[in-house]
């Protein structure tokens, strides 16, 4: 077994250990690369299928292409999918690109706090319908007790301290001093009542493997991820206000590949175009302790 | 595979975080910008700067200067990936030192030579063995601070490796380096001539994980049993991780502790079917007989030596938790995918691993490695031999894991061993329903005429379930109205609050994890909405449909003809008043069906639902 093959057992199984143990589950779809390798291994881990929702966060400046890639996978892929937003920031103009917040506060809102209600269901959950493409109230308010999330450990510092299961507080804190122990693969699956639980099945996972895995099972990824004529393409997506392309020829997965690894990225952080992580020296993990993804 | 994760261990500050801050530095393989940000960081902080900072990661943790937790780091270097694991050296964060140790291929030990071996040295060290790091490196820092003395470098030698032989660890290499200075560790100093060995780099390129071991028998705890039926999908998938050995199309498997037999139809996968599967990979796999087998059960191939069965053992087991590990408490204990309650019988003795001094008494607490027998409530499948590491458990008390251990022999139990397989399958759905592998808890709730057949569908499909180890519970509309619900009349608002009690107590019972199977008239389409919004998404209702001729015909309770007597007017009435159940997720018309036939259909549809 190679290093892709590593990666994707051990995934499997942490995602299978996540379906064994929790009731609600769900999986948060970024549309991003490793959100959507997660979608594959899923689709891996139980024979075709994905047997729980697809939860994304939509806090409407993210680029378009997204929304549209979002609703064409789901469709084919008969995906529950859900979508949650933060109604009143949006109506309330509380945005950065409004220049009412700073990037951060943003995040907090149209991000963190749109996650954390729609997980705890108090917050509307829209789904799509399937057979007409348009979304429609989920009349499912039940809590989510677990989610499981894309975060890789080599994204930026706060990550590299996540466990494989990670239980959140009940005001979604993240208490990094006390993290539970994980014991082989023994994972803490018993949570008290009311505990919202992280899964990180990618932790493991760099982002070169990501893109080689990509470019080995031919995975669909949006194509905002590639030069699509303009010597330009994206890294890592966000909102198009705080999210920036960079200069890049690589039209294809082999062709990231061949960059990271020897081109012209190797050795620049993969966040280099997210503009809030600049904001505050930790300011990832600032939203993390919070709930963010 | 050539790539490589390595713990870094040893006492606090002796350097972990320096050493590999410093090695990623001068092997070129940081991020761009990493060490000028770092280095930009300490000078707008007044602060001297230090390798280890490239590693911690966190506010919180430069302003302690410590390491919290398990941070992970990778680097590439000629094509070998690293994922080195920082493991905190302090005492009292021991247990972020096992979640790193306990999935690391090899060790990086540091020690400092001006402070020597101290007492978490031997501790770490005592604990890679324990967690089965068997690869490691011995890197001897701070070596400018002793003026590169290679008498200090080699009493540290010496009293760590006749403590390392003691406990059985035989290292790779002992390397004399500094940190600070960059002397040994990705290039050869020329400050310590006296060592002939390579610099630190060179010897982790050639450490490489452990492979899978496909040449033993057999090994696969099975995690879960999958059926998409509503996604349209017939198939009944086991699935689970190979941890030793190879399955086949063909290979005749048994189930431990069940006993069970059958053989393996087909592997399956995403991209179609596969011959056979190997140590290392995730599969999932049907098989010619479709047993009715849960996780937690070891899958073995007929044909190669069986695993140990055990309802006692002897266990070391290092204790991680706040409250003492003592005698007569109960644990639940996590093997392979098994689960089941254990309640330590004695504990033998006490080992403080940094002396290596072994006490008798009957408590550990934290950090200290216990020897203990353990009783279990069911059996448990495992191999005493460590190169299956199927004999490693973790010990959760409540919600939280606060212990690791092996198991390192069987105890014979007259009670139990020699029993036969029935035996085995009893204790085994016990353990299965307390784990709660069984399927979720949910309310069936059976709405219908009297004599409609509720009570012989629902005995029916609950002994059907019990056999298949579901935890069913009938609760009878009948029975609580002789009891809690004895101050409730027949008139619509006392079948209303009937049916609400009802649906309380049903509900906390599939809180619980039990599969409530509700038989109550319920005549009313109001209140039969209204309990399925009051328990929500684990309610199923179910018509069982008969005509009321038939219900007559029945009569199981004499009530229809009480009722033609005229003594049971209201219950008449009631016939009449019976709103057919039209939003019933499933329909049994106990008239076209026999007996049998509509208990086997109620028991697919609840065991489909619980396995969502």
């Amino acid at each position: 077994m190679d290093r892709l093959d590593v990666l994707e057992n051990k995934s499997i199984y942490i995602l299978r250990e996540a379906y064994a143990a929790f009731r609600n589950l769900c999986m948060l779809w970024s549309i991003g690369k490793d959100s959507t390798v997660l979608l594959h291994l899923a689709r891996k881990a139980f024979f075709g299928h994905v047997p729980f929702a697809l939860v994304h966060i939509d806090t409407h400046y993210k680029i378009p292409e997204m929304i549209a890639h979002r609703d064409r996978v789901a469709r084919e892929l008969g995906l529950y999918m859900i979508v949650g937003e933060n109604r009143a920031a949006l109506a309330a103009h509380t945005t950065f690109a409004d220049g009412n917040t700073s990037r951060l506060e943003c995040c907090r809102l149209l991000k963190t706090e749109a996650l954390v209600h729609t997980l705890d269901g108090t917050w509307p959950r829209q789904r799509l319908d399937l057979a007409t493409g348009k979304y429609v109230a989920d009349p499912n308010t039940t809590p989510f007790d677990a989610a499981i999330v894309g975060a890789r450990s080599d994204e930026e510092g706060s990550r590299s301290k996540e466990r494989y299961f990670s239980p959140r507080g009940e005001d979604n804190d993240w208490d990094i001093e006390r993290q539970p122990p994980e014991l082989w693969n023994q994972y803490k699956t018993e949570f008290r009542p009311g505990t919202s639980v992280r899964v990180h099945p990618l932790l493991d996972w760099t982002e070169l493997d990501v893109w080689q895995y990509i470019a080995r099972e031919g995975i669909a990824v949006t194509s905002l991820y590639f030069d699509r004529g303009d010597g330009m393409r994206y890294r890592s997506l966000g909102c198009a206000p705080c999210t920036q392309p960079i200069a890049s020829t690589a039209k294809n997965a082999a062709e990231v590949v061949a960059e990271l690894s020897a081109g012209s990225l190797a050795g620049v952080a993969e966040r280099s175009g997210r503009e809030q992580d600049k904001e505050d020296g930790g300011g990832l993990e600032t939203l993390r302790r919070k709930g963010y993804m | 595979m050539n790539d490589c994760v390595v713990v870094t261990v040893g006492h606090v500050d002796h350097g972990k975080s320096s050493v590999i801050g410093r090695l990623m530095a001068d092997a070129g393989v940081l991020p761009k910008g990493k060490l000028e940000a770092v280095r930009d960081f300490c000078a707008r902080g007044a602060r001297p700067f230090e390798y280890a900072y490239l590693l911690d990661a966190l506010k919180l943790e430069q302003a302690q200067g410590i390491t919290l937790d398990v941070a992970r780091t990778f680097f590439t270097y000629q094509n070998k990936t690293f994922e080195i694991l920082d493991a905190p050296g302090h005492v009292e964060l021991l247990k972020n030192m096992v979640t790193g140790a306990s999935r690391a291929d090899a060790a990086l030990l540091v020690v400092d030579a001006s402070a020597g071996v101290e007492e978490n040295t031997r501790r770490h060290a005592y604990y890679l063995q324990l967690l089965g790091v068997r690869q490691v490196v011995v890197a001897v820092n701070k070596m400018d601070l002793v003026a590169y003395s290679t008498a200090v470098f080699d009493k540290v030698v010496a009293d760590l490796g006749a403590y390392l032989a003691t406990v059985g660890i035989e290292p790779v290499a002992y390397v004399p380096l500094s940190a600070a200075e960059g002397d040994n560790v990705v290039f050869a100093s020329s400050k310590m001539p006296w060592y002939e060995g390579e610099p630190l780099l060179a010897i982790m390129m050639r450490l490489s994980p452990l492979p899978p071991r496909a040449d033993l028998a057999l090994r696969l705890p099975l995690q879960d049993v999958y059926r998409f039926g509503e996604m349209g999908d017939s198939r009944r998938i086991l699935a689970g991780t190979i941890v030793t050995g190879t399955l086949a199309v063909g290979n005749e498997i048994c189930f431990y502790p069940s006993g069970k037999r059958t053989v393996v139809r087909s592997i399956e996968s995403l991209d179609g079917t596969r011959p056979d599967a190997q140590a290392g990979q995730a599969v999932g796999f049907c098989t010619a007989d479709e047993l009715v087998v849960m996780r937690g059960e070891m899958v073995v191939r007929a044909d190669q030596c069986a695993p140990t069965l055990a309802v006692k053992v002897r266990a070391n087991v290092f204790w991680l938790g706040d409250a003492p590990f003592a005698e007569g408490k109960s644990y639940t204990l996590k093997i392979g995918t098994a689960a089941t309650k254990a309640t330590v019988q004695s504990i033998e003795k006490v080992l403080n691993a940094a002396e290596l001094v072994a006490t008798v008494r009957h408590e550990a607490g934290m950090n200290e490695i216990a020897t203990a027998v353990l009783s279990l409530d069911a059996p448990i499948a495992f191999d005493v031999e460590a190169e299956y590491e199927t004999n490693r458990f973790a010990l959760v008390d409540g919600y939280d894991i606060v212990a690791g251990g092996q198991i390192v022999a069987k105890i014979e139990d007259a009670a139990y061993d020699g029993k036969n397989l029935k035996r085995t399958y009893g204790n085994n759905r016990r353990y299965l329903r307390r784990a709660g592998n069984v399927g979720r808890g949910a309310v069936i709730w059976l709405s219908g005429l009297s004599g409609s057949g509720k009570t012989t569908l629902a005995a029916g499909a609950a002994a059907a379930l019990d056999e298949m180890g579901v935890n069913a519970y009938i609760l009878d509309g009948d029975v609580l109205r002789s009891g809690i619900n004895a101050d409730l009349d027949f008139s619509p608002e006392g079948r209303r609050q009937n049916v609400l009690r009802t649906g309380h107590i049903a509900k906390l019972m599939a809180d619980a994890g039990v599969v409530v199977i509700v038989t109550l008239i319920s005549p009313y389409e109001r209140d039969r909405a209204e309990v399925r919004r009051l328990i929500g998404e684990n309610f199923w209702g179910v018509y069982v449909k008969a005509s009321p001729e038939a219900c007559y015909l029945r009569d199981p309770k004499q009530l229809y003809a009480k009722a033609k007597s005229g003594q049971m007017h209201e219950f008449l009435e009631h016939c009449n008043l019976y709103e057919p159940y039209t939003s019933a997720d499933l329909v049994i018309d106990t008239e076209a069906m026999s007996e049998v036939a509509a208990a086997d259909l109620l028991r697919d549809f609840i065991f489909g639902k619980i396995h969502q």
